[in-house]
């Protein structure tokens, strides 16, 4: 498989993925501040701002919904993710489904000329709904009508490779939220953040059968970054990561891919949530981010640039072009 | 389709015999070869015709046979627009064209080894020396190389029309990369949907092993067996990435672009997800001027830097090789004629329009004798510019084109008027049809492999300029496809019915 085709299927992948998790934090959010009625807080929305890149001009609601949801071009924005995902299943259509694809088609088509303002009348949690199960039911159609061999494992590594970045990116949110109320730990905000980070992974109601209904930090984290069944909890994404990938990609850098993933899990699993609690969950969350940063970019390069540079002058004699006539 | 490599047409003057019909003869009578499949659509009636019309364009809207409107966001995909009533050749007819074709490009390949080595024909003073060095698609850089078997062009797309008489004669050669391949098997397959039980009776020659055919004569050029061969495509945005993406789907072959690949010590390589891959045979649909950086445009972003010392090498072959083009200059038509009968000592077994070279004497007196009878075309203009049409030229650009042509020229030729042939064509109105006739020309495809035996698929695209009056078969512009029909050497048409 082509190279360029490999790393399609995954970016697709981790679009869908990726649009999915920026729309349930930003629901998430809002709910939190009608609740604590603070809807108009700066407070409640900053820690969003750094942690999904998004520079600040006038902190609020409007303006990550801009950036976020509306805006064509911001990384993260939801708008973004299914226009790329869709561009990209245009030229991998001999590659995916064509149930696949007349999906995607229409799911993109169907996103156009949307705003803000159209979101906040027809409803946040509707329009969340709505992409929320488009990106399901994305995965779903794609797991029962692709062939499970090499794309449909990109695919695949793609998204959990993207839900592993997403899970250290909205714990670094409650680390950010802590950072900016140091004071705030044990009152019910805090309790109350926590609750909201687990809902932006969609792990609340998992949390509350898998525990009970009391909320405590050094569970959440223990349930978020390690639970070997929690679908979302980086432990998950990583060994998923680890399972998906094609045998054949493991070429010449899989020594360093594989140190990466090992490298991760035992941070992981070294971890200890109980102190993690007392420190700066701030910067544990920021040095997690980049740890899974650097284990995409090490697979990306095993499986997608595994190929050497080729720098030094290298066409021989033989070819020379001939001396004009 | 790639749109811009349709040749403009002459339009029609009003004075002269009218178009040869492929269905009916001058008194109005149906040919006996086509008398059939015309009583089976004007069974159908009106009401019958404009749905068998719609059923047809379904049918290709839900293969997702439509090639990309441009600068449109909703990225809509429209069909090329097809014509149920299909053109029919009987055998002989067909083997006549296939001779002829196969004549003409044997010479052609001859011809083009020769300007890239010895260069005999330009010593013997056959053709001008200038008008091979100041082409703009002379290569260079192909000097000196020999494609495996001595074959340039392995893909070929000739461009024919029918006078008045309904002989066939070449327009065009279009040896760089022909497109429109697809339709012809997409639009049989469309007519095998809708009309199956007459396409059966007719006995109609298949063109379903052209993918099959392209691919050995693609790998006999890498000479192995087991040589790996690709399709090079510009990219998505392309017009024909549907042909491009379905050629290499039938032959199941990577579809690379540029960024797929890389070349290294003379070899090209694709960049797969086990690592470097080794390619050897490439048909590239990307033009020459494209193909590589570092010896061409140093812009271009669609092609592989060093891929021509990869040719150069014997590395890498590619189909068709760079440098084809030089054939396929306007004022180079002319001599064909004078081609074959050098390197074949054979006369020319095709026609082809006759083209007047205002560079010769004799012909410029002709010329500007008769420039209102005339079209005048530039030799190095593409898409109809420059172009003059003499019975419909205004006193004062007839005037304007005589100092051109005085001034420069070398820069024209000319060709008298010829009216294009027409078929029956579904025209619809208001949800009736009925049928009418409307103007086409064919492009058949020859396919040749490195043991120089070209193989032409029996069938074309038909191409139909869908407006009343107009010859322009452009799609851009209005124009459609049609199914070719070939027949089996020696069926009666429907005979057994």
């Amino acid at each position: 498989m082509l190279s360029r085709i490999g790393e399609a299927l995954y970016g697709m992948g981790r679009d869908i993925e990726r649009a999915q998790n920026v729309v349930r934090v930003l629901e998430v959010t809002h709910k939190m501040a009608l609740v604590r009625q603070s809807l108009e807080d700066p407070l409640t929305w900053l820690p969003l701002y750094s942690s999904f890149d998004v520079a600040i001009d006038e902190p609020g609601e409007a303006e990550l919904y801009e950036r976020l949801v509306v805006d064509p071009q911001h990384p993260y924005s939801v708008s973004r993710c299914l226009r790329e995902a869709r561009e990209k299943g245009r030229s991998l259509r001999d590659h995916i489904s064509e149930e696949m694809w007349a999906y995607l088609n229409r799911a993109y088509l169907g996103l156009l000329g949307l705003s803000f303002d159209a979101i906040r009348r027809d409803g946040r949690s509707e329009f969340s709904f709505r992409i929320e199960t488009l990106c399901d039911a994305f995965h779903g159609i794609a797991d029962d009508t692709m062939m499970h061999g090499s794309e449909w494992r990109f695919l695949r590594t793609g998204k959990y490779m993207e839900r592993a970045e997403m899970t250290a990116r909205i714990l670094h949110v409650k680390g950010q939220s802590l950072a900016v109320m140091p004071d705030a730990a044990g009152r019910p905000i805090d309790v109350h953040q926590w609750q909201a980070m687990l809902r932006s992974l969609a792990g609340f109601e998992p949390y509350r059968r898998w525990y009970d209904a009391r909320i405590l930090p050094g569970r959440v984290l223990e349930f978020v970054l390690r639970h070997p069944d929690f679908p979302r909890s980086l432990g998950y994404c990583i060994r998923r990561v680890d399972e998906h990938l094609p045998e054949e990609s493991r070429g010449p850098k899989q020594a360093e891919l594989r140190e990466a993933l090992g490298g991760l899990r035992r941070h992981l699993d070294a971890t200890d949530v109980d102190s993690l609690i007392r420190r700066d969950l701030s910067a544990y969350s920021e040095d997690l981010m980049s740890r899974v940063g650097d284990l995409s970019s090490a697979l990306e390069t095993a499986c997608f640039r595994n190929f050497y540079r080729v720098t030094a002058q290298s066409m021989s004699e033989q070819s020379r072009f001939p001396v004009n006539q | 389709m790639g749109v811009s490599e349709l040749p403009r047409i002459p339009r029609q003057a009003a004075t002269r015999p009218p178009p040869f019909d492929g269905y009916a003869r001058a008194s109005g009578t149906a040919r006996a070869e086509t008398e059939r499949l015309v009583h089976v659509f004007n069974r159908r009636g009106p009401e019958g015709l404009a749905a068998l019309q719609r059923e047809a364009e379904i049918s290709l809207l839900n293969q997702g046979i439509t090639f990309t409107v441009y600068a449109d966001e909703r990225g809509t995909e429209k069909i090329l627009p097809f014509d149920v009533v299909p053109r029919v050749i009987s055998g002989i007819e067909w083997a006549a064209l296939e001779s002829g074709i196969e004549q003409r490009l044997r010479a052609i390949q001859r011809f083009l080894a020769d300007l890239y080595g010895e260069q005999r024909i330009l010593r013997d003073g056959v053709i001008p020396s200038d008008l091979v060095v100041n082409s703009p698609f002379f290569c260079r850089e192909m000097v000196g190389v020999a494609p495996r078997g001595d074959v340039w062009v392995n893909i070929a797309g000739v461009d024919l029309i029918q006078d008045e008489t309904g002989g066939f004669m070449v327009l065009e050669d279009n040896l760089r990369v022909p497109s429109g391949v697809s339709y012809v098997l997409e639009n049989r397959r469309v007519m095998g949907r809708i009309l199956p039980d007459v396409l059966q009776r007719a006995r109609v020659r298949s063109v379903e092993h052209y993918p099959q055919m392209l691919f050995d004569a693609l790998r006999s050029m890498g000479g192995s067996e087991d040589c790996r061969v690709a399709v090079l495509t510009p990219g998505i945005y392309n017009s024909a990435y549907f042909e491009h993406s379905f050629l290499a789907a039938e032959m199941g072959v990577d579809l690379v672009e540029g960024q797929d690949l890389l070349v290294d010590q003379d070899v090209l390589y694709a960049k797969t997800i086990s690592g470097l891959e080794r390619i050897d045979v490439l048909y590239r649909r990307v033009d020459d001027d494209f193909l590589d950086p570092l010896v061409f445009r140093s812009d271009s972003l669609l092609g592989v830097p060093g891929i021509m010392h990869a040719v150069r090498a014997g590395n890498l072959s590619l189909a068709n090789a760079p440098g084809t083009g030089v054939v396929d200059d306007k004022a180079m038509y002319a001599y064909l004629p004078r081609v074959i009968e050098y390197y074949l000592g054979e006369k020319p077994q095709l026609a082809q329009v006759p083209t007047y070279l205002c560079r010769e004497e004799k012909s410029r007196a002709t010329v500007l004798a008769n420039l209102g009878d005339l079209v005048v075309k530039p030799t190095d203009g593409s898409g109809g510019y420059g172009i003059l049409i003499g019975p419909h030229a205004s006193d004062e650009e007839i005037a304007r084109m005589r100092a051109d042509i005085e001034a420069r020229p070398e820069r024209f030729v000319a060709q008298p008027l010829i009216s294009l042939s027409t078929l029956p064509t579904i025209v619809s109105d208001d949800g009736d049809a009925h049928l009418e006739p409307r103007h086409v020309d064919l492009r058949p495809f020859a396919v040749t492999g490195a043991d120089g035996a070209m193989r032409l698929l029996p069938g074309g695209l038909t191409r139909v300029a869908l407006r009343k009056g107009t010859v322009v078969v452009n799609s851009s512009q209005g124009g459609g496809t049609k199914d070719t029909w070939v027949l089996h050497d020696g069926e009666d048409f429907m005979n057994a019915e």
